[in-house]
């Protein structure tokens, strides 16, 4: 069988990048290396390109790596800044922006640091991402270090800092921990993840600053979360191994929870158009399932303990018709290819307009109302008719 | 039993020869209602089905002497061992990734000999006297290891002044109704975590005929731990010892895993002659059962999870085993 291309790139504790391909669940090593060190421990990916052929990838000992998909080293630098690791990377035009858990947000061209623009988030932070669309926008979140929206061009300020919620009914301060937070380019919103098991939305049009939407998810504190291709629902995976797609609307509710898990999930990606997430942790598997089912279509063993993945944007599961195992013996063909929307058009075409069905409904209902009487009719000579056979038997 | 034939079909011949080709199936015992009626056919055919095994291995051992070295190989009986469940994370003899892996984990340093293991052994709170007992037993078979007394503190407090101590493990031994049931594993600076359930805890004074223990360095047999799961645990428990076993005091601890229940066992050997080799138990015994394997150091509220065991989704079939 022809080896199909990875779609899925996962970096791991030892310092791997495995390429896997969603298709067949074949994977190999993009890099090797001699001697495992916990500083080379993989820590944050993403793309370094708009088609997605290359992968940047930033290591413990703050050292970024650029490898093409087939595995070639293509550039390193070192993004060395005082302490911590680093809990986030972003490529901008030809920059690349990091942050460390000390907070020191940096951004690197051509090797060198552009201090100007260096941006101090403080201490604590557990995460960084950067706006999907708008390039000099970026969010950190950590450990009592809540919410800050900062903008690269404006850096002594945040663009939005939230404030922590209200106190609880016991009047003490709510701690705040973040531990995940995603951009929803949509609604100009920012939601995140706690490790105080909640999941909070920022208005960032708004003036509020509190949270506009706050639900808590399980007991166990949340590591992970990830936009699904549906507006308002997202993935959010826990540390004891319990992932589940949450709908943000109203008051939040489980639409559906994955299983197979047995560790802490450390990363979570969907797919940008379809209904598939790709996950990963420290129970060194891969799982990718579909949105609408618990069970995973591919549980892949990559040996070590995985820290964060990358999903193309490629189709998962290439083949035009492809079986989805949803149970053992059932087998549900689906189909892919474009036959669906010409069966749509030809269903289009055979409704009418709805003005003229009412006309002729009305019209229908007065003939079956004809109809009915003169059924009724029939049905009293039935009867009539009975009862006399009746009488004839007994009198027999 | 016959069936009953018709007055009509004896008269007709062919239906008669059918008839008799016809098999009954065998009565289902267990649909008789009457319990008395029901047991005694049951015995019956237990009986029966016991005759015809044994009349069977009587003649294979006769076949077998018979045909001498040309015997057919001896039957290998079905286990749940032996009928496992495929492991994917089975790890193969030499895996570069695995190895790489373990070479940096947290207990490297201890493989690498650059700590020695120095161990605090402690309780729950309010403990009982046959905990007390278990753990004044577990301090003679683990060397370099003190007792502390638990005096009400916080787990998460005591672990910083452990590391300070030089303390490379914490062992804290559960009670609860009266026996140990629970055994937390901790090793330090930086983890793992491994929550363990004990259960048949026989203490030394239970056992017949034991040792005394030695106070040599003792041997660690560590078997069975295959899976990658596995090979952790094997490297957490093996780093409680020290490396270098004295042999002069044959004193041997076995860490035997058979279907994820680990087993621990103390004694001494002795040869006796060229092939017997005896064994004194010195004791104590019990068995573990992984609960859950955390990273980094004690924290229940925050910590991450390598592995949990959740029963009711794990525990599909009896023939997976996870160690």
């Amino acid at each position: 069988m022809e080896k199909k291309l990875p779609n899925v790139f996962v970096g791991a504790e030892t310092g791997l990048i495995k390429g896997v391909s969603s298709a067949d669940g074949s994977w190999a090593n993009l890099n090797t290396i001699e001697k495992a060190n916990r500083d080379l421990e993989v820590q944050c990916m993403c793309w370094g390109n708009e088609d997605q052929t290359e992968i940047c990838f930033g290591r413990r000992n703050q050292t970024i790596q650029v490898i093409s998909s087939s595995g070639n080293l293509i550039e390193e630098i070192d993004a060395s800044t005082d302490e911590g690791h680093l809990v986030g990377l972003s490529k901008i035009d030809d920059m690349y922006m990091t942050c460390t858990s000390a907070g020191a947000v940096r951004l690197w061209e051509n090797g060198a640091c552009k201090a100007h623009k260096s941006i101090d988030a403080g201490p604590d932070v557990c995460r960084m991402r950067s706006h999907p669309r708008e390039n000099n926008i970026l969010a950190t979140g950590g450990k009592e270090n809540d919410l800050k929206v900062w903008d690269v061009e404006r850096t002594s300020a945040p663009v939005f800092a939230a404030k922590n919620v209200r106190n609880d009914w016991l009047d003490l301060r709510v701690p705040v921990w973040i531990s995940d937070l995603a951009f929803s380019p949509e609604d100009n919103t920012v939601i995140t993840c706690t490790r105080h098991q909640q999941v909070r939305v920022y208005d960032l049009k708004s003036s509020q600053r509190r949270p506009a939407f706050d639900m808590t998810f399980t007991d166990q504190p949340l590591m992970a979360l990830s936009l699904t291709s549906t507006e308002k629902q997202i993935v959010v995976g826990t540390s004891h191994g319990y992932m589940g797609l949450l709908d943000l609307r109203g008051k939040g509710v489980l639409v559906q929870a994955y299983k197979s898990f047995a560790g802490s999930v450390r990363c979570i990606q969907c797919h940008s158009s379809q209904p598939v997430v790709a996950s990963c942790g420290l129970d060194r598997f891969l799982r990718i399932h579909r949105l609408n089912s618990k069970e995973p279509d591919h549980k892949i063993y990559l040996k070590s303990r995985l820290n964060c993945l990358l999903f193309s944007d490629a189709n998962p599961f290439p083949e035009d018709v492809k079986t989805v195992r949803r149970s053992k013996n059932k087998k549900i063909t689906v189909d892919n290819s474009g036959i669906a929307d010409v069966e749509n058009d030809a269903l289009w075409d055979q409704l009418e307009v709805v003005g003229q069905k009412r006309k002729s409904e009305d019209e229908e209902k007065k003939k079956k109302k004809k109809k009915n009487k003169k059924e009724g009719e029939l049905c009293d000579a039935k009867t009539q008719k009975r009862s006399k056979m009746k009488k004839s038997k007994k009198e027999a | 039993m016959a069936p009953k034939r018709k007055v009509e079909d004896i008269e007709e011949d062919e239906p008669q020869e059918k008839l008799a080709e016809v098999k009954l199936p065998e009565r289902d015992i267990s649909l008789i209602k009457n319990k008395k009626r029901r047991a005694e056919l049951f015995k019956q055919m237990k009986r029966e089905k016991n005759k015809v095994k044994k009349a069977d291995r009587l003649r294979r051992r006769r076949e077998a002497e018979e045909l001498g070295d040309d015997a057919p190989p001896k039957q290998v009986p079905k286990t749940i061992e032996n009928m496992r469940v495929k492991d994917v994370t089975m790890v193969p003899m030499e895996d570069e990734e695995v190895a790489l892996d373990e070479g940096a984990d947290e207990m490297a340093t201890y493989f690498n000999r650059e700590t020695t293991p120095k161990i605090m052994i402690t309780t729950s709170v309010r403990i009982r006297k046959k905990t007390g007992e278990f753990v004044r037993e577990l301090v003679k078979v683990i060397p370099n290891s003190t007792l502390v007394n638990r005096r009400g503190f916080e787990l998460k407090k005591i672990i910083p002044s452990a590391i300070e101590k030089g303390f490379t493990d914490i062992m804290v031994v559960n009670d609860d109704n009266k026996e140990p049931n629970g055994l937390v594993l901790c090793h330090l600076p930086d983890g793992p975590t491994a929550h363990f359930k004990i259960s048949n805890v026989r203490l030394s004074r239970n056992l017949k005929r034991v040792g005394k223990k030695s106070d040599h360095m003792p041997e660690v047999i560590l078997n069975n731990f295959s899976t990658r799961l596995g090979h952790t645990i094997g490297r957490i428990l093996a780093s409680v010892f020290p490396h270098d076993p004295q042999f002069q005091g044959r004193r041997v601890v076995t860490f035997h895993n058979q279907r994820d229940y680990i087993f621990f066992r103390h004694h001494r050997y002795q040869f006796k002659g060229k092939e017997k080799c005896g064994l004194q138990e010195l004791g104590p015994r019990f068995t573990l059962k992984l609960r859950t394997l955390q990273k980094g150091t004690f924290d229940s509220k925050f910590g991450e999870f390598e592995w949990i065991h959740k029963r009711h989704e794990m525990d599909s079939s009896r023939r997976k085993f996870f160690l």
